[in-house]
């Protein structure tokens, strides 16, 4: 299928571990539409891998969300929305921490999210559900 | 191999295997696991290049053609990032902490290198471990001069044991109030500092002393023109005081003679009334006399603080009804300049009550604290907002701000308590050993 245009915009399911690496393949797939270095497509990957992560461990189930985007200067980029309707995160500042983790793990996700992209925002409304919102731009 | 690393090793090459069979994502997906798990047992990035190069080697062991062999390798490379980027995130955060760390200390070097105050580290030994440049400004000595060096050189010799004391305390791990000091200037001239000094602590230790030192050579000169002022005021409302004393009381002592000369050639029945001048004339000479002594009582300067006051209460009393007590004593006699001081502070005082306190009472009380004398001037009146009151300061009402300055030439201080509708205190303290004299001496 290589070459062939996929569409800008495409939402996956996110349910359990096969699903992550489903939708890290669409992400990798569109991402790379813009010319993205492999490198870069890596770490897109790894952006999407971190957040269905999540997904699946903190909220059972929700949907990703990958666009295409550009800033209107010619500049293109992948949009990545990772969106569910768990329980939501009662203290941000605490959860975007180094180290913090409820589960027992490395408390990596999130903030190392935040720095392999370049724009990063989240929204949790406690009991509510959580959506991530990252984007990477093409230099 | 660590065990861990075999294992490791043995699920890369798993992934590789996956990835060389068809399974693409789902491959690269376990690759990046790996390199998390790798990361989460603490191991580091040579371990991780050891298990991609154990993994590359089995699937090239396993490779027969060249073709395939070439596919390996592009394979181990693919897998190799993405094993990779766990460790690429904690890098990154690393780099941000290192970022952040380099901003604080060059916000820090910019505040100490532009600071007004000079700012200098000892070492236990007290060695002078470094100094910022307006150092060079105030004293004239260049830094290289000292650093390294012990600081004792350039403080006056009178003043050393208390800087030694206070650097002791410091390395005791106590935070010791600000104190003075006087230091030598490359001219010779000695320059008042304040002092604020801090233990400097190194991974849990005291290690030295953090210093920050201002020039109040200005602050000095400022209070002594001040001293000036008010010493001057003092004669001037001595004159005063006189002129009301001596000269209205003789030129009533002329009426009197002259109203008795009148007398003697008036029928009785209206000298029953000249009777009556003559007793009012009496009473605005005992008012004056009252008046005269207050401004500048001869009883402070004769007898003391103490019945100088019970004098002022006494008068104010009279005057405006309130209820005045003095209780405790101020002790020996202080030095000129205090007891006038503290006599302007309770007339400031007692005034402030009569106008705007309406009070019934007004407690006035001495206590002796070792090297402080404590005086409060507590009054049961209408009370106010202090913090806004003195926030407006210098647009109208100057007897508060008086009675600071007042403080600051004898390096007192003042406390006010009060709060609207619930009188007003205001707790004040002098140092009573040392002479004011000795404490602007600097700069000869
Ligand atoms: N989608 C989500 N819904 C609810 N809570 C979440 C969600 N995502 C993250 N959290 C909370 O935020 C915390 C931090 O998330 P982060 O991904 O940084 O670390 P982690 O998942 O605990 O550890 P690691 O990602 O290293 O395995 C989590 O422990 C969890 O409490
Ligand atoms: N004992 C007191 N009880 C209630 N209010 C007081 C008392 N002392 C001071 N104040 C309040 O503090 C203000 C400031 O007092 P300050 O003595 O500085 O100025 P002033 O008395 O208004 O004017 P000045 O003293 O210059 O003639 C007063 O205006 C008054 O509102
Ligand atoms: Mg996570
Ligand atoms: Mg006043």
């Amino acid at each position: 299928m290589k070459g062939a245009l996929i569409a800008d915009e495409l939402r996956v399911s996110i349910d359990s571990d096969s699903d992550i690496v489903s939708a890290r393949q669409k992400g990798r797939e569109l991402a790379a539409q813009c010319g993205f270095p492999s490198t870069e497509l890596a770490v897109v990957a790894t952006a999407i891998s971190e957040l269905a992560r999540n997904i699946v461990r903190y909220a059972v189930r929700g949907e990703i969300v990958l666009r295409l985007i550009d800033n209107h200067g010619g500049k293109r980029g992948v949009e990545v929305i990772a969106a569910d309707d768990g329980p939501g995160i009662p203290d941000l500042t605490l959860a975007m921490q180094d180290g913090y983790s409820t589960s027992g793990s490395l408390g990596l996700g999130l903030p190392g999210v935040r720095r392999l992209m370049d724009e990063f925002d989240i929204v949790s409304e406690f009991g509510k559900g959580t959506t991530v919102t990252v984007r990477k731009w093409k230099r | 191999m660590n065990p861990d690393v075999r294992e490791l090793a043995a699920e890369y090459a798993r992934a590789l295997q996956g990835y060389l069979a068809g399974h693409g994502e789902a491959a690269l997906q376990q690759a990046y696991e790996v390199g998390r798990q790798t990361l989460a047992k603490g191991l580091g990035v040579l371990d991780m290049a050891t298990v991609q190069h154990w993994g590359l080697l089995r699937a090239l062991a396993k490779s027969r053609t060249p073709q395939e062999r070439s596919r390996a390798l592009r394979a181990g490379q693919k897998l190799c990032v993405e094993s990779l980027l766990p460790f690429e995130m904690a890098h990154r955060r690393v780099q941000e902490v290192n970022t952040a760390l380099r901003d604080s200390e060059h916000r820090y070097r910019n505040l100490v290198d532009t600071a007004r105050d000079v700012i200098y580290t000892l070492s236990s030994d007290g060695r002078l471990k470094t100094l910022n440049p307006v150092f060079e400004t105030i004293t004239g000595w260049s830094r290289t001069e000292w650093l390294g060096k012990a600081f004792a050189p350039l403080v006056y010799p009178d003043d050393l044991p208390r800087a030694a004391a206070m650097v002791q305390a410091v390395l005791a791990g106590q935070a010791p109030p600000m104190f003075e000091l006087r230091i030598l200037s490359r001219s010779g001239s000695y320059i008042p500092g304040e002092f604020m000094v801090t233990p400097q602590i190194h991974e849990g230790q005291i290690v030295g002393v953090l210093g920050v030192a201002r020039d109040i050579t200005d602050r000095q000169r400022a209070d002594e023109a001040l001293r000036h002022l008010n010493e001057a005021l003092e004669e001037e409302i001595k004159r005063i005081a006189h002129a009301l004393h001596d000269e209205a009381g003789q030129l009533l002592a002329s009426v009197h003679i002259v109203l008795a000369d009148i007398a003697r050639e008036l029928p009785t029945s209206s000298s029953q009334r000249l009777e009556e001048v003559r007793s009012l004339l009496n009473k605005i000479e005992e008012q004056l006399r009252h008046l005269s002594h207050e401004l500048r009582p001869t009883i402070l300067d004769d007898l003391g603080l103490q019945p100088a006051l019970e004098f002022l209460a006494d008068g104010v009393s009279k005057r405006t009804g309130l209820r005045i007590s003095v209780a405790g004593t101020p002790g020996s006699r202080l030095p000129p300049a205090t007891e006038t001081a503290l006599y302007r502070i309770v007339q400031e005082a007692l005034t402030n009550v009569t106008r705007h306190a309406q009070a019934a009472h007004v407690a006035i009380a001495f206590s002796r604290n070792g090297h402080a004398l404590c005086c409060s001037i507590q009054d049961d009146g209408a009370g106010f907002d202090v913090p806004t009151t003195r926030a407006r300061r210098g647009q109208r009402g100057l007897g508060l701000m008086g009675i600071q300055e007042r403080l600051n030439a004898v390096g007192g201080t003042l406390n006010i308590v009060s709060e609207p509708g619930r009188g007003t205190e205001l707790l004040i303290t002098v140092p009573v050993e040392a002479t004011s004299a000795d404490s602007h001496s600097a700069r000869r």
